[in-house]
């Protein structure tokens, strides 16, 4: 079963996403923050992250994807960032910092679905 | 037509040259009162032309004239074989017989000199005329005519004779009026001449009388001694018959020749004295016979009265008889003596006659003397009849004791009627008081006199003036006897004199009047040709005006006593056609015509002067009357005379006036033209004054702005040189601008992006460019980002000139820039964080069938939550709005308990599980204030969210309230991250996040910026006390009244 990751610091994102995903048969796991995402990718090694930017505590979700990115172990897994920031700048600071796929909210749930089995293959 | 009237010779015309027009006048009146034509000319030149257009039948010249004299142009004549016949009559006042010599030389044919007398003029003339006819005729080499003592005389002759005979005439002709003729020129000289001449002459007179008296006393007293001495002779003879020795001895001593004749005039006797008286030795004597002895009118005589004496003897006459002939016996010399005689008959016993016996005195020298006298008498008679003047004697009482025949002749009177006669009885009555007057002062103090004039009544009732010289003549002890004197007809001197006078004022006025006009520019020319021609013609009073382009008088200046009188100001008088009236000048102008009265004028205002008479002339040019001229007030009265000179001196002004009329109008439109030109420069003068101060004032105001612009201004002109930096420019760019002026910008600027955007500026000649730059500056080391905007200058013309770049200080503004796309990001991002939970839970209670109801439940209530947080944002995106656009917000005051707002609003935290801890702290009383509940709750409601975001480590919130000095304080507490200074400065700026990273928390920036704006609406103050890392303390305080605004 595929892990998936789910970083966020609002509670109801992270359920959103959650229950947007519930349809298919995935491990999931939530992070509240960058730092939380980081530590719970190094342990889990999930397949997917997904990854919100603007978090407080320091570590952001561009500073984490390019942590979670900068392991080798954890090179393969798939990030895409979940932002509410759509800019195009936002999304070459996403590339920069290793991320696979950039994903702006507010998003459709039924979009999500599809591009995360798109990803998962 | 000169032929024409050469031929017919009855009027004759003479040609007249004279250069003194005096004389000329008189010579021309003359001839023209006695028949003659008279054409004028004043000099020879003159003269000559004259000739060239006309024949004349006789010239009379002047010698001495300008240009050509008398001989000129006499020779002139007589070289002219067309002329050569006028006789040419020279006159002269010149006396020297080589005058005359010259004259003939010249060719003239007579000349006379001056003064002459009319009727010697014109016997000369008539004279001239015949010889002129003579010698045409051939009957004669040359008449002359010679005037002399009355009579004329033809005398044909040769010219070397005319010569002889004319120089010597005018010898002594002049040798005796040489005086008078030269005094001619003097007055004073001639009357001192006459004076001295009749004193002479009466001196002479005395001599003469005296000299007749001793001779007759002389013939009286010798008759009387010859008659005894004959007596003594006869008794002797008888006596001393016989003593011859003795007798002859005596006779012999006699001075006087002693003869005895018998009857047939044979000399018996004749006394040894006839040697020495007439040269024969008696002798001799004794052998001449009677006509050997006496001339032979005396022989003659001698016969004719001895025939006589034989006769009355028979008659029975006295026989003692003493016969007493003249006669005249011839000196041996040859010369002739005159003897008186004293002759007795010689008589026999019986008594008849023996024969004569005669004394004969030699009285030759007696009888020269005789001649002498009476000649010398004649000659003054001649020279008196000769004289023009009178001469007189009065004796002390005035009466005349002698008068010449010339008074006689002036005066009417035969020379009897004269004597015993006063001078006063010739005059007319108030003439006689007025020279008695003077007359009687000098002879009071028996002073001479001269030159004192007097008119006279002539025996016909005609006018004669005199002039009057007299020395008075004493007694040996020095009474004065009377007077002697000559008086001088001046009566037509005084014609004359007048019409020089006349003809001299009006010459004299007009050169006056020529003067004014020539040297007065302005009006006053009127006032002083007026006093001209009141001096003229002896007004008083007076106005000379003109009428100018209206029609109407204008009177310069009136004059005279006018403006005494009539109490009124000496100023322009102007009398427009409507109020001339029936004034007599008004009637002179509308009739063009001179008016003159000589009776007072009735019905003048009473505070018009008196006008006694009256003359107003118009002055007429070109048939339009130009002006006026009225004159008032004359002492006597107008006469015709005066009319005539004013007008014609008025004929002579309106030209000129006419022309200064002119000249004055067309000075007057310039100076209308000048005046207004004048203003107009005036004007603009002022207005460019006005529009330079307003440049200068635009100019420094521009200058005052451009220099106070916080924007930094460089200028350059086209070849990249500064031409202009403004202080702001200076300070930015820490360059002095006068030290670096009209250089290029590539020394002046340092800055090199500010130097190479200039430049490319230029060099593309782009009209417009911008560009941000970095300035390091150097005191702080802080960079200030810089706008530059630059424009190409583009004058009128479409020229470029240069540019001007404008510097400005965009540090805050992009800071601003910066906090605006980063609040977007923000603002899109807290907008986005509830929209995403929105939007995802709907779509999931949407499109999942199989939820439950709790779950259902739980996601609604995540889409509502979100909702307020979406709703609580866009109304802090509104609230800013409103601020931003100035509308702010809409105050609803009412009262507001600090209790019940802390109750209201700190629960909703406190209900939220967070992690910090609420305190509120209230005074022990209640405390009410007017405030806006709402906005109230919006501001603390923002204080507890920031305090709890950012204080994310939790601890505890305080939140206090109390009352303040008329205020309600309010502070909110946390123990959170706290702020740097820095942070804290810009809290309420827009947009200001203290972090703004995207680990930061979440917040759009606005909160405070609103709350600010909320408390300072309310009248009350917010400020921020932090310490970084040691939590934040907001304090804020609201009015607890009303707060006004206003």
């Amino acid at each position: 079963m595929k892990k998936i990751l789910i970083t966020d610091d609002q509670l109801e994102v992270r359920e959103l996403v959650e229950v947007t995903l519930r349809v298919d048969d995935y491990t999931i796991f939530q992070a509240s923050s960058g730092e939380e995402a980081v530590r719970i990718a190094e342990t889990e090694k999930p397949d997917l992250i997904l990854m919100d930017v603007m978090m407080p505590g320091g570590i952001d979700g561009f500073e984490a994807t390019r942590r979670i990115k900068s392991n080798p172990e954890l090179k393969n897994c798939h990030i895409v960032i979940l932002s509410a920031k759509g800019q195009q700048i936002d999304r070459e600071r996403g590339r920069a910092a290793g991320a696979d796929d950039y994903f702006v909210k507010p998003f459709s749930p039924l979009e999500l679905i599809t591009k995360v089995e798109e990803i998962m293959g | 037509m000169s032929s024409g009237r050469e031929k017919n010779n009855i009027t004759a015309e003479i040609l007249v040259v004279e250069d003194s027009q005096v004389q000329a006048e008189a010579l021309k009146h003359i001839l023209e009162e006695n028949g003659y034509a008279v054409s004028l000319a004043y000099n020879g030149m003159e003269g000559v032309e004259k000739l060239e257009n006309f024949s004349f039948s006789l010239i009379i010249s002047d010698i001495i004239m300008p240009v050509m004299d008398g001989y000129e142009f006499c020779l002139k004549v007589k070289s002219d074989e067309r002329h050569r016949d006028i006789p040419v009559m020279l006159l002269t006042e010149l006396s020297e017989p080589e005058d005359i010599i010259k004259g003939l030389q010249c060719g003239a044919d007579n000349f006379l000199t001056k003064p002459y007398s009319d009727e010697n003029l014109l016997n000369r003339i008539k004279h001239l005329m015949i010889n002129c006819r003579l010698r045409k005729n051939g009957s004669g080499e040359l008449a002359v005519g010679i005037f002399f003592r009355g009579k004329n005389y033809i005398i044909n002759s040769d010219k070397q004779q005319i010569l002889d005979l004319l120089i010597s005439v005018f010898e002594t002709a002049i040798e005796k009026n040489r005086e008078l003729i030269i005094s001619s020129e003097s007055q004073q000289t001639l009357i001192e001449m006459l004076t001295a001449k009749n004193d002479e002459l009466a001196r002479s007179y005395a001599e003469l009388e005296e000299i007749r008296n001793t001779l007759e006393e002389r013939v009286r007293a010798r008759t009387a001694d010859r008659d005894k001495q004959i007596t003594r002779h006869l008794m002797t003879i008888e006596t001393l018959r016989l003593s011859d020795d003795k007798y002859r001895m005596l006779t012999e001593r006699m001075t006087d020749i002693l003869w005895t004749i018998d009857n047939n005039l044979n000399l018996t006797y004749i006394s040894p004295s006839v040697e020495k008286i007439l040269g024969f030795t008696p002798e001799e004597r004794m052998l001449q016979t009677i006509d050997d002895m006496l001339t032979p009118e005396s022989s003659a005589l001698v016969q004719r009265i001895l025939k006589d004496e034989f006769e009355q003897e028979q008659r029975g006459a006295d026989p003692d008889r003493i016969i007493a002939p003249e006669l005249s016996l011839y000196h041996k010399n040859g010369t002739v003596r005159i003897f008186e005689n004293s002759i007795i008959f010689i008589r026999d016993r019986e008594g008849k006659p023996a024969g004569f016996q005669g004394m004969s005195r030699d009285i030759t020298e007696h009888k020269e003397m005789a001649k002498l006298l009476r000649d010398r008498e004649e000659r003054f008679k001649s020279i008196l009849e000769a004289l023009n003047d009178w001469v007189w004697e009065v004796d002390c009482n005035g009466r005349y004791t002698y008068s010449s025949p010339r008074g006689s002749s002036l005066l009417g009177y035969d020379p009897d009627e004269i004597i015993g006669k006063t001078p006063f009885d010739l005059m007319p009555p108030d003439e006689a008081v007025r020279v008695g007057a003077i007359f009687g002062g000098i002879a009071a103090e028996g002073r001479p006199f001269n030159g004192l004039e007097n008119s006279n009544i002539r025996k016909n009732g005609e006018i004669i003036v005199l002039e009057t010289s007299g020395s008075p003549f004493f007694s040996e002890k020095g009474e004065l006897l009377g007077y002697r004197g000559v008086d001088r007809d001046i009566t037509k001197r005084k014609e004359y004199e007048k019409i020089i006078e006349k003809s001299t004022l009006r010459e004299g006025s007009l050169n006056r009047i020529s003067e004014v006009f020539l040297t007065v520019q302005d009006e006053s020319v009127y006032k002083d040709v007026l006093s001209i021609i009141l001096d003229i013609s002896g007004s008083r009073e007076g106005f000379f005006g003109y009428i100018d382009d209206k029609g109407a008088l204008v009177v310069p200046t009136l004059l005279g006593e006018i403006m005494k009188e009539c109490m009124v100001e000496n100023k322009t008088f102007i009398f427009p056609p409507d109020t001339w009236g029936k004034s007599i000048w008004g009637r002179a102008i509308r009739e063009k015509k001179t008016f003159i009265s000589n009776t007072p004028l009735s019905g003048l205002p009473d505070n018009h002067i008196k006008i006694h008479n009256n003359i107003v002339v118009p002055v007429i040019s070109r048939e339009k009357v130009i002006g006026i001229i009225n004159l008032s007030n004359c002492e006597s009265e107008y006469t015709d005379e005066t009319v005539t000179l004013i007008e014609d001196i008025i004929l002579f002004i309106s030209p000129i006036m006419n022309a200064r009329i002119e000249r004055d109008r067309k000075e007057t439109e310039r100076q209308q033209y000048e005046d207004e030109l004048l203003k107009h420069q005036l004007h603009l003068e002022e207005l460019v004054t006005a529009r330079t101060g307003e440049l200068m004032n635009e100019r420094d105001r521009i200058n005052a702005i451009i220099s106070s612009v916080p924007d930094g201004i460089i200028v350059t002109d086209m070849q990249q040189s500064v031409i202009l930096m403004n202080h702001s420019a200076e300070e930015l760019l820490g360059i002095c601008f006068q030290s670096v002026q009209n250089q290029p910008i590539s020394i002046v600027i340092h800055e090199e992006t500010l130097r190479e955007k200039l430049k490319h500026i230029i060099d593309r000649l782009k009209t417009e460019y911008e560009f941000d730059f970095t300035l390091h500056k150097d005191h702080n080391g802080s960079e200030r980002t810089m706008h530059g905007k630059t424009s190409v200058i583009i004058d009128r013309d479409d020229k470029k000139q240069g540019t001007v770049t404008i510097l400005s200080d965009v540090t805050n503004i992009r800071e601003i820039d910066r906090m605006k796309t980063e609040f977007i990001s923000t603002a899109a991002h807290e907008l986005r964080t509830p929209l995403t939970s929105i939007q995802g839970f709907s779509e999931i209670l949407l499109t999942r069938e199989n939820l439950d109801e709790n779950e259902q439940k739980k996601y609604l209530s995540y889409i509502n939550r979100q909702a307020v947080k979406l709703a609580k944002i866009v109304g802090d995106l509104l609230d800013i709005a409103r601020i931003e656009s100035g509308k702010g917000f809409t105050i609803s005051r009412e009262n507001c308990s600090l209790e019940k707002l802390f109750s209201d609003v700190v629960p909703y935290f406190e209900n939220l599980g967070l992690k910090q801890r609420f305190e509120v702290r209230l005074p022990g009383k209640p405390v009410s204030f007017f405030a806006d509940i709402s906005l109230m709750e919006q501001v603390l409601k923002n204080l507890l969210s920031n305090a709890i975001k950012y204080s994310p480590g939790g601890g505890i919130i305080k939140i206090s309230g109390d009352e303040d000095n008329g205020f309600v304080k309010i502070s909110v507490e946390d123990q959170g991250i706290g702020m740097t200074t820095e942070q804290s400065s810009k809290i309420f700026e827009k947009f200001y996040r203290a972090d703004a990273s995207d680990s930061a928390p979440e917040g759009t920036g606005l909160g405070m910026t609103i709350v600010k704006y909320i408390v300072e609406t309310h009248g009350g103050k917010i400020w921020i006390e932090s310490v970084y890392g040691d939590g934040t303390k907001v304090f804020f305080t609201i009015p607890l009244e009303e707060f006004s605004i206003c």
